[in-house]
């Protein structure tokens, strides 16, 4: 595994809220923390992220959710595995509501991470997760 | 019994003297001074007296209320005379569920309503032509005649001011002319806003309002503009919206700055296209976020009527004194509420509010507290709506116009967020206007950095948030208020019923209208809003019409700068 | 296993695809073994390079062509790179969406590189990817870079063709194009061309062309709105024209544009080795700069003169 370069991430947001003030300052941090950011424009449709996420080799997908976007979470989980994406970590950032987180980690969501949550918590976790991740990550020769 | 006689009791000392021996004895008694900053990067001093500001220039900055220069209100009564109108947003599940709201808000004392439709609306979709997991969940599903029909189910449409909150091409508007049409109304009796007519900002804050193409969405709003003022006098066709960007990160200032710039964009471009500028300035609303940063953001609102008037009046050359009042509506801002400890947010939003009300708000929307956890409870709205009963009927707030003016504090710091915001509309004017400098990412990288900025003093402690970076519990107490979903069974039942509203109607009526709504949108001379109009009395849908300018002009695509 | 790997590149499988990038990015050991692996498989695509300053709407230009090759059944990949970004390299933000959608779209493929991750410099790790690339059989490769800074300028020497975009409104746009890069252009286009000053602009190009190292080529000047798909068209033609016209035999510019590439991909090679490798002497030499016994310009010669004496000796 390709374990000495910088952890890969998918900044995105899925569905039909376009609010991506938290996005962009999570991207950032994530940068600033020596992480490479592959950042998109809101509305993404599922097809879309997964596309990305293999056109890309990321190792994690951050979905920021501030209405009800995170529904499509699940659906988000099941491409990933249909596709043979399942190594990849995905966390969730925003507005989740409790009841929607349980139902977020039960569908393989790795974290979510809730307003009020410091840069730091979240850079650190998605450092380890990405290692995590690269571990499974198929090899190609 | 001791005698308090004030007259007798003079200063031991002049003035000078007292000052200097202040200043020594806040030296040694405070400690380690920390210089204070506003969020708008203005220097705050521990006390300002009259050297700060000592009423010297009161005609050229104060004056009085209704009177140039508009510092201390727009109106000679103010809350004196009409308190704010109270408009709450609301919107959920379907157009039956909505109606339902309605009422009870009227009830309760509401006196105007804000529609909020689904994000499928705001998108530009019908509900057919997205997952159906999201319909409803945070507006309402609306799409047709007949779902605005039954929003407004036994509402009396001339009394009610609605504010649609409905961006470029105005479809929530042209189907609320079709229902007052099916009903009898004259359309001079349509009252309200266009509540997010300001595709600028859309674009700015990269806003899920944001459905044309900058050119397009120029288009049709001057368009929209031409056409209320010709049909629907009562209408307000445009909202600035500085809430948005602020929402995004600007500081007080920056929005401010960035409204400003925006309306003197919109104010170009009708008069470009012939409009009469005494007819059309007084048509423009503003609308602003209000941060708990109380003094700055009385001083926000305070600069902005100043700076306003004096746009209009001496840069325009507006005569119409109705044309220099700075009327905007105001929300409290949802990004200093907090997740933890969630019932003090209905503590922050009473703060923001009294700030939004000193600084001579028109109309206030209070936010509920639990919108940090999820789209707000009944529950927690109402809560919302009796923080503003509260403030209006029992705290005395409105017993005096602009109760803040005259203070050492408040005039300098107003003065220094005039001679802010100034220098960031000159910083726009020299980049070319507002359209030029959000075209080429100018706005957007400016509010990305204060963005960052403030997120950062959070994480440093140098900015408190209660229960979260300070005061926090032991353990966060798990946060549950009662889910709202849209009952899946009437969502079926409403894409029943716009499957079967499709197939009914007179196919080929609305296959012209869209195509003359193409047309227009292709020809210089035609008014593309008129064809909007015309598109929802032909029964057209939200979606079709959204979808047929879109292939004329082009998808909003937006604009991410680093 | 490395004749599956074969099949499912050439299939352009997207998962197989995206991580032999990130391998051949990466460079070392792995890398060599990838690229000998695909070595039968290459064959030679054009590569397109596209340079302009940010908001001169090369992005939306180059989704726009993606459009017109996947309307002449061309497949065609995408490499963004923007190592001047503070989004780290890998992040081309907003621009990576410009492009969305052909993301579902079996034909095109696109990647965002860093200059970070690779070793040995941001060109020889492009031309590895370039590698994956060819052997992914693309009939077309399009590289996208911001056209600041040295590395930028190597990279656009592996293109070749090479086109420059530029709008109207910014006449410092050509300006701060890094001088070398106008050198090379093949193609200059004038976007936004609906915009005032236009005409002014295109004016520009058109007397830029004649830059005393580009008389002995000729440089087209095109105008396009990229954001209405106009002279798209026109532009994939003027690109197939120089595609057809690399295959001549080669002028004296390509040789002297070869050798200023060989030389600075040493160059850059050596740089690396000298930073990252123990060097007795270039360490000596640094202690007497910060004890301010030299200045750089004199250690460099000191240094030169070591290496001769070295090789004369041995």
């Amino acid at each position: 595994m390709h374990t000495d370069s910088p952890p890969r991430v998918l900044v995105t947001k899925i569905g039909l809220d376009g609010h991506d003030r938290g996005s962009r300052v999570v991207a950032t941090a994530l940068r600033d923390a020596g992480m490479e950011v592959i950042y998109t424009p809101p509305w993404q449709d599922i097809a879309a992220v997964v596309g990305l996420a293999q056109d890309e080799d990321v190792d994690v997908i951050g979905i920021s959710s501030l209405a009800t976007d995170h529904l499509l979470v699940p659906k988000l989980m099941q491409a990933l595995k249909d596709t043979g994406l399942g190594h990849i970590r995905v966390v969730v950032g925003g507005i989740v509501p409790d009841q929607d987180e349980q139902d977020l980690l039960s569908a393989g969501v790795s974290h979510v991470f809730h307003p009020g949550c410091s840069l730091q918590k979240i850079t650190e976790e998605v450092m380890r997760l990405a290692h995590a991740a690269r571990e499974q990550a198929p090899s190609i020769i | 019994m001791a005698t308090h006689n004030l007259k007798k009791s003079t200063p031991s000392e002049t003035g000078s003297n007292a000052k200097q021996r202040w200043q020594e004895e806040y030296r040694q008694q405070i400690g380690k001074d920390k210089q204070a900053f506003n969020r708008s990067g203005i220097p705050i001093k521990p006390l300002y007296d009259a050297e700060d500001w000592d009423g010297s220039g009161h005609n050229y900055t104060l004056g009085y209320p209704g009177q140039i220069p508009m510092t201390r209100g727009i109106y000679p009564t103010m809350h004196r005379g009409r308190t704010w109108s109270q408009r709450q947003l609301i919107g959920f599940g379907v157009p039956e569920d909505y109606n339902k709201r309605v009422h009870e808000l009227i009830k309760s004392g509401v006196t105007a309503i804000s529609l909020i439709p689904c994000n499928s609306v705001y998108r530009g979709y019908d509900a057919d032509c997205v997952p159906s997991e999201l319909l409803g969940t945070c507006g309402v599903v609306l799409n047709t005649v007949d779902d605005m029909e039954t929003c407004f189910d036994q509402v009396d449409i001339a009394q009610l001011s609605t504010a649609q909150n409905d961006p470029s091409p105005f479809t929530l508007l042209a189907l609320l002319l079709a229902i007052a049409k099916r009903r009898g109304v004259p359309w001079t009796q349509v009252s309200g806003t266009s509540n997010q007519s300001d595709y600028i900002s859309h674009y700015v804050a990269n806003h899920m309002f944001f459905r044309l193409a900058l050119p397009g969405a120029r288009r049709v709003l001057v368009d929209h503009i031409a056409f209320t003022l010709d049909h629907v006098p009562s209408w307000n066709p445009l909202s600035v919206v500085g809430q948005h960007m602020q929402q995004a990160g600007a500081t007080p200032a920056e929005a401010m700055a960035f409204t400003l710039s925006t309306a003197i964009q919109y104010a170009r471009d009708c008069i470009e296209r012939g409009l009469d500028q005494e007819r059309f300035f007084p048509r423009f609303t503003f609308f602003f976020d209000i941060s708990i940063s109380m003094f700055e953001e009385i001083a926000k609102f305070r600069a902005g009527r100043r700076i306003w008037a004096s746009i209009v009046r001496e840069k325009f050359g507006v005569e119409n004194p109705k044309a220099w009042r700075f009327k905007f509506h105001a929300q409290t801002s949802g990004v200093d509420l907090t997740r933890q400890q969630p019932l003090n947010n209905i503590t922050r939003v009473t703060a923001q509010a009294i700030a939004g009300i000193l600084g001579g708000l028109q109309s206030l929307h209070t936010d509920a507290y639990d919108e940090v956890l999820s789209v707000p409870t009944e529950d927690a709205a109402r809560i919302a709506v009796n923080t503003q009963n509260i403030l209006r009927e029992e705290a005395h707030l409105t017993d005096v116009i602009d109760p803040l003016g005259g203070s050492y504090y408040i005039e300098a710091l107003t003065d220094q967020m005039e001679e802010k915001i100034r220098t960031l509309i000159d910083k726009i004017e020299s980049a070319g206007g507002m359209y030029q400098a959000v075209q080429d990412g100018l706005v957007q990288t400016m509010i990305g950095e204060s963005a960052l900025r403030f997120q950062q003093q959070i994480e440093s402690g140098e900015q408190t948030l209660v229960g979260v970076n300070a005061y926090q519990n032991e353990v966060d107490e798990k946060t549950t208020p009662i889910l709202e979903r849209p009952d899946p069974a009437h969502m079926a039942a409403y894409l029943e019923s716009l499957e079967r509203y499709k197939r009914n109607r007179d196919q080929d009526r609305v296959r012209k209208a869209l195509d003359n709504l193409a047309r227009a949108a292709n020809s210089k001379d035609e008014n593309v809003y008129a064809n909007v109009v015309d598109a929802a009395l032909a029964e057209a849908t939200h979606g079709e019409i959204v979808a047929c300018l879109r292939d004329e002009f082009g998808d909003g695509d937006p604009l991410i700068v680093p | 296993m490395n004749s599956d790997l074969l099949v499912s590149l050439r299939a352009k499988d997207r998962s197989v695809l995206g991580r032999a990038v990130t391998v051949a990015e990466n460079g070392g050991e792995k890398a060599e073994r990838l690229l000998e692996i695909i070595k039968p498989l290459s064959k030679s695509a054009p590569i397109i390079g596209f340079t302009g300053t940010p908001g001169s709407g090369k992005s939306t230009l180059i989704d726009a062509l993606v459009t017109v090759y996947r309307k002449r059944n061309l497949t065609v990949a995408v490499l963004a790179i923007d190592p001047s970004s503070p989004f780290s390299g890998g992040a081309v933000l907003g621009d990576r969406c410009r492009m969305n959608r052909h993301q579902t779209d079996g034909g095109v493929y696109i990647r965002s590189l860093s200059a970070r991750g690779s070793v040995g410099g941001l060109s020889i790790g492009v031309s590895r990817v370039i590698s994956v690339l060819q052997a992914s059989d693309f009939d077309l490769i399009l590289l996208e870079t911001v056209g600041a800074g040295q590395s930028e300028v190597d990279v656009f020497e592996l293109a070749d063709v090479c086109v420059v975009v530029c709008t109207p409104n910014s006449g410092d746009d050509i300006q701060a194009i890094k001088s070398g890069i106008l050198e090379i252009a093949d193609i200059l286009v004038a976007n936004k061309s609906d915009l005032a000053d236009a005409d002014n602009t295109i004016k520009q190009l058109v007397l830029a062309q004649n830059l005393p190292s580009n008389k002995s080529r000729h440089v087209s000047v095109i105008s396009t709105i990229a954001t209405q798909g106009e002279g798209i068209e026109n532009l994939a033609d003027q690109i197939s024209l120089q595609v057809e016209g690399i295959k001549e035999p080669r002028g004296k510019d390509t040789d002297m544009q070869t050798r200023r590439h060989l030389v600075r991909a040493i160059a850059r090679q050596m740089e690396q080795n000298l930073l990252n490798e123990d060097n007795p002497k270039i360490d000596q030499l640094c202690a007497s700069i910060i004890n301010g016994e030299m200045n750089t310009n004199e250690a460099v010669s000191i240094w030169i003169n070591h290496q001769t004496t070295r090789k004369t000796k041995s």
